[in-house]
């Protein structure tokens, strides 16, 4: 049987932060920014104490269907060390936020013929890879996989600004 | 299997001083639109130290020249020990970081990226004699290409870091 490769992926670059930030914030940053961008959520969470402070796993498993043949996933892994919640005073008032070290990374995945329509048959399988490898393979590499990895960083940005990174900007927005 | 080739090595622009952090990138991630390459971010690094915040970016912007050739500028950027101050320019308030700062710039032709020539070893050891003896006019060519550009940008940047000297 032949194989059906119908999956692209991408590691977008990895975001490490240390320092104060608003834990809440950001879990609704990200929850919010994939319901805008019209995507289906689901999520995990761990969360263990230590002497140092909280350790949290959470990820965030986007999905979307583009057209019937395109579908976008989008994966946020969010780990966080030493998470405590501090007091600050902005603007002459008092705000409960947090503080602690995280790493953030983003991938994303273009699934091609995501409903298997093209896999009932050999022959089908063989019409999918042809059009996967040769009539869109220019089409499917450039420009469905380019809108993807876009709407990936577009969510890299978001996050960023989240945190109030002195990088959070993107010119392609 | 795809070849990689560096152009443009040992760029290094150091600065010490008052700047914007959010500038300096902003400048770069225009740059890198308004010349069509795809933004690509490997690391991006911040973290609150007691002695400044220390900020840290791998980048590796990319640009196909053509089905065969393409463009790769690697920028890595450390900002350490990065002060909060604030300044007046032209009678506004201003928020800026005193610190350190260098960044590396290389330049990387990649060819045969999309592997068409990696099939089968005779077709490789073809397309090894045709790099090497036809298409080394191309590549030089696209080589001269990609040191401009990198030069266009570290020239940007140093002129936006030089332009702090005089506030």
């Amino acid at each position: 049987m032949v194989k059906r490769q119908n999956e692209l992926s991408e590691t977008i670059g990895e975001i490490k932060y240390s320092g104060e930030f608003d834990y809440e914030g950001l879990y609704l940053a990200v929850y919010n920014w994939f319901k805008k961008m019209g995507f289906d959520v689901n999520e995990t969470y761990k969360h263990k104490m230590t002497s140092l402070g909280a350790e949290v796993e959470l990820t965030f498993k986007g999905s979307k269907e583009v057209t019937e043949f395109i579908q976008h996933k989008i994966e946020c892994e969010i780990k966080i060390w030493n998470l405590v919640d501090i007091e600050v005073v902005r603007e002459g008032k008092k705000q409960k936020i947090n503080k602690g070290r995280m790493n953030i990374t983003l991938s994303c995945t273009l699934v091609l013929d995501y409903n298997s329509k093209f896999d009932k048959s050999e022959l089908t399988v063989r019409i999918f890879n042809l059009i996967r490898f040769t009539i869109l393979r220019k089409k499917i590499i450039i420009d469905w996989m380019g809108r993807l990895i876009a709407e990936t960083y577009m969510l890299h940005t978001e996050i960023k600004k989240k945190l109030g990174m002195e990088t959070a900007y993107s010119a392609w927005e | 299997m795809s070849e990689k080739q560096l152009v443009v090595g040992g760029l290094t622009i150091s600065y010490e001083g008052l700047f914007n952090p959010s500038d300096l990138y902003k400048i770069i991630d225009d740059w890198q639109k308004k010349h069509n390459y795809d933004k690509t971010e490997k690391e991006s690094i911040e973290y609150v130290r007691p002695e400044g915040k220390y900020i840290e970016l791998r980048m590796e912007p990319c640009r196909k020249e053509s089905d065969y050739v393409k463009f790769i500028i690697k920028i890595h950027i450390v900002m350490e020990n990065l002060k909060e101050r604030v300044v007046e320019i032209e009678g506004q308030k201003e928020k800026m970081y005193e610190g350190k700062i260098t960044i590396n710039f290389e330049g990387w032709i990649e060819t045969d990226y999309e592997e068409a020539w990696y099939t089968k070893p005779g077709i490789f050891f073809l397309r090894v004699l045709i790099d090497k003896y036809i298409y080394k006019i191309y590549t030089e060519k696209f080589a001269a290409g990609l040191r401009a550009e990198v030069n266009e940008l570290s020239t940007q940047v140093k002129s936006f870091l030089n332009l702090y000297k005089y506030q």
